[in-house]
């Protein structure tokens, strides 16, 4: 296989992961030549999607790596790829419920149930979880898509939107530890008109601060006082309070105690002018899991003549004389390129700067009125982050009908076990007895993902390290980095142009066109 | 593997276009003159009915031709009246696929509620289904909204049921006259009060004028809302009678409200004109000096419309003269 890899080529990209793929597809899509390498046998590095089994498998893998035994051919002036990348790491895994059932006589089968009561998660036994591998899709990095924001608008540009599909998130909620049940986010007009939750004059305040926050541009002199403070101070200056004030600061502006008014009114016109494009809510959600996102883009890559290879190892960078890369050493093989892309986790100069604390929760009910897709932010009692949860139905390809799947994301403070363990005691029901009136975990897994620095100036000019997921909840800042490599590499380029209408496309075909060209 | 943009030039659009609309004439032509010829001669029969509504397909608005259908209708009526539902359920697709072609023309509409008198077994679920399609494409579509009025009187559907559907409209979007409208004439008739002063028994106008403040308050700028509860507020059964004491009570109400939603929006010139007309209503002699006022004020923040106020000053000024002459 490795003799069909092209070198020299004008691009090399190890790793698979969403950035790099980005620009990948970007490169080909201009006539560059690229190669694009992975060393693990799955696309989509720490954004992929798994299967129930492959899930287990790969988390071993991603702990471990292929041990080198041949010689590299290293200089002394190359670059070691960290191969030991621990991207998503302190995998815990646990189950709820029984590994086979009892007893296969069907008398003490049923006495079985009854004497359990008759709840759904009963149904469910470990064999059989697993013998429905593949109806299972869990992601390591869920995130929705804002139906105005940089990942659509570049979906739809590029076509590259054909190749995946999307659904609505039907329902916005933000947790009221105080009364312990779920707040649902009024998104429209006629969301905030039906509402029961809020009053009147609430109802005024809020559509009018989202209405100033739309027209922000237009209408500067009514904001100066508040444009290099926090958003908190422009909150409480138009008295702002209650739950309103969740609203906005949870679920629309995604803002906490100490988020600037800038960014904080930037989320608020994205929320708001997202609204209504495909459905009530502003945002979308990728079927079958967002590691089909890095795959379509791969996709367009190899399209447009991108070389792809899984399970390849990358060992160096080579450096010369100069200091700029020249190529890499893959497989004991040379591979020469004008530019190298890494992902940071593979960057031996990275260190980790931070973690995201995960959950995924296999579940027998919905946490909402049986929304197909929810998402739900329980802010921290200390203004700090928030935890956000993302409940997906079996509408999403997530798992098997009469299941859900749960998602939980925050920021790693200290394990993942121990940062979300108030939220899921607080939603979930993990105990012995089931609860009638909550959702009973089957499965959980924990674990975490690195989130790592990328030191300035150290890397060669024309190396570059494409970042990891993140905190947010979209994937728009990854498109604008994924949009700055790509115009750093080929400035003046254009990035993921439109694709012409097929419509207006004639294939050119030399002799028959003359003559048909004459009426 | 290169792809070329190849584009027809202007001209060629064009003559294209002249070819297609000089074929549609000649076929037009044709079938017009064997329709009038055959009516000449009295042959209102199935030959007609199908070249008029080959006609009617491509452009639904010519009434000739519809009253020619019905002339058709009523002759099958006369002489064979056991075949007539089969043509009335022909007139149905017909009418259907013209509405679909121009949701907006008066013919197709009419003709639909023409023929439902002549048949007698009529689906009306079909009926209102067609009129619930109809309204998501277009929620304003008057035609469409009489068309529902004659079906409601002639399938002798509740009126609850078409209260519940009027809720669901507004809870979908409440930014529609029509809803409204259609919900103003319907609650008379459900929820008629037992007193001689007010439209509406005393919970439902309560249930009404709170649901009508949740609009105004989210949007004080849609009027549909704002004339929703001007006829909630203002339309009397008797004119000339005195206020009675509950009803006074609900003003009020209604006024601390408005002035609430004031506070917030001190510019809003529906929130202030309603305010006025509050004010009035309660007292209009009393309060005069703060009714022009805020007259004044309309004037200032609605320039457009300082006649309408110029007019409304003047008025209040009259009511005061009219109360100062001696019985």
């Amino acid at each position: 296989m490795g003799e069909d890899i092209p070198s020299p080529c004008d691009l090399i990209v190890v790793g698979t992961g969403l950035v790099e793929s980005i620009v990948a597809s970007a490169a080909s899509r201009i006539g560059k030549q690229v190669v694009h390498l992975d060393h693990r046998d799955f696309y989509g590095s720490s954004w992929a999607t798994f299967s129930f089994n492959s899930l287990k498998n790969t988390l071993g893998l991603i702990d471990e790596f292929k041990e080198h035994t041949t010689q590299s051919q290293k200089e002394a002036s190359d670059l070691n790829i960290s191969l030991n990348s621990k991207a998503v790491c302190n995998a815990i895994e646990k189950w709820f419920i029984l590994d086979e059932c009892k007893t296969e006589n069907d008398d003490s089968h049923q006495e079985c149930e009854a004497s359990r009561g008759k709840t759904s998660r009963i149904n469910w036994t470990k064999s059989e979880l697993l013998k429905n591998s593949r109806k299972f899709n869990f992601d390591i990095s869920p995130k929705l898509l804002y139906s105005r924001g940089e990942m659509v608008e570049v979906l739809i540009n590029s076509g590259i939107c054909r190749y995946a599909e999307f659904k609505n998130v039907s329902g916005i909620y933000t947790f009221d530890a105080s009364e312990g049940c779920l707040l649902p986010v009024p998104c429209s007009r006629a969301d905030v008109f039906n509402s029961k939750d809020i009053s009147m004059v609430e109802k005024r305040l809020l559509m009018k601060v989202l209405a100033m926050c739309v027209d922000y541009e237009n209408k500067p002199e009514e904001f100066k006082e508040y444009e290099s403070g926090n958003f908190d101070n422009f909150l409480n200056a138009h008295k702002i309070q209650g739950k309103i004030r969740k609203y906005l600061v949870d679920s629309v502006a995604m803002a906490n105690d100490s988020t600037n008014f800038q960014d904080a009114v930037k989320n608020v016109q994205k929320f708001v002018r997202s609204i209504g494009r495909y459905g009530n809510t502003p945002f979308l959600w990728t079927l079958y899991g967002s590691g089909e996102l890095p795959q379509c883009f791969c996709r367009c890559s190899a399209v447009f003549g991108g070389v792809y290879c899984l399970k390849r190892n990358t060992e160096n960078i080579i450096i010369d004389s100069d200091g700029q890369a020249i190529g890499i050493v893959s497989d004991n093989q040379k591979l020469m390129a004008r530019f190298i892309l890494i992902e940071d986790c593979l960057n031996p100069l990275a260190n980790i700067k931070s973690g995201i604390s995960r959950a995924i929760l296999i579940t027998d009910r919905s946490i909402t009125n049986n929304d197909q897709v929810a998402i739900i932010t329980v802010p921290s009692a200390n203004g700090k982050d928030p935890v956000r949860i993302l409940e997906l139905s079996a509408s999403t390809m997530a798992c098997p009908p009469g299941l859900y799947v749960v998602h939980l994301i925050t920021r790693q403070v200290t394990t993942a076990v121990e940062d979300l363990r108030e939220v899921i005691d607080a939603v979930f029901c993990s105990g012995e007895k089931e609860a009638l009136d909550k959702p009973n975990i089957i499965w959980s897994l924990h674990f975490n993902i690195n989130e790592y620095d990328s030191p300035e100036g150290k890397l060669p000019s024309n190396v570059y390290s494409c970042p990891g997921p993140d905190l947010f909840l979209d994937f728009d800042d990854h498109v604008i980095k994924a949009r700055n490599i790509f115009q750093s590499m080929y400035p003046g380029e254009d990035f993921l142009p439109k694709v012409p209408d097929p419509e207006d496309v004639v294939l050119e075909d030399s002799s028959e066109d003359i003559v048909q060209e004459n009426p | 593997m290169h792809g070329r943009l190849k584009v027809r030039t202007t001209a060629e659009q064009q003559e294209i276009k002249a070819k297609e609309r000089a074929k549609k004439l000649a076929v037009y032509k044709v079938a017009m003159d064997r329709i009038f010829s055959k009516r000449k001669s009295g042959e209102l029969d199935d030959e007609i009915l199908k070249i008029t509504g080959q006609v009617l397909t491509e452009n639904p608005d010519i009434s000739t031709l519809w009253n020619i259908r019905k002339e058709t209708i009523v002759k099958i009526k006369n002489t064979t009246p056991d075949l007539v539902d089969n043509y009335v359920s022909k007139e149905l697709t017909l009418t259907e696929q013209c509405i679909r072609v121009n949701p907006k023309s008066y013919n197709s509409w009419f003709h639909r509620s023409w023929v439902l008198d002549k048949g007698s077994n009529i689906d009306f679920q079909a009926e209102f289904l067609l009129c619930d399609k109809c309204l998501e494409l277009d929620e304003r579509n008057f035609h469409c909204w009489d068309y529902r009025r004659i079906i409601v009187q002639m399938s002798k559907t509740p009126l609850e049921n078409e209260l519940q559907f009027s809720t669901n409209k507004i809870t979908k979007n409440f930014s529609n006259y029509s809803s409204w409208h259609y919900r103003s004439e319907l609650l008379p008739r459900i929820y008629p009060s037992s007193s001689g002063d007010t439209l509406l028994d005393d919970q439902k106008l309560a249930e009404e004028c709170n649901l009508i403040q949740n609009a105004i308050f989210t949007d004080p700028n849609d009027q549909s809302a704002w004339f929703y509860q001007r006829w909630l507020l203002f339309t009397k059964k008797e004119t000339n009678s005195t206020e009675n004491s509950g009803f006074l009570s609900v003003l009020n109400d209604e006024l601390e409200s408005c002035q609430q939603l004031r506070d917030l929006e001190p510019n809003n010139k529906w929130v202030i004109l309603q305010v006025c007309e509050l004010l009035r209503r309660i007292d209009s002699l009393g309060n005069k000096k703060e009714i022009l006022q805020l007259v004044s004020q309309l004037t200032k923040v609605d320039p457009l419309r300082r006649g309408y106020y110029a007019y409304l000053g003047s008025k209040i000024e009259e009511e005061k003269q009219k109360k100062t002459i001696p019985e």
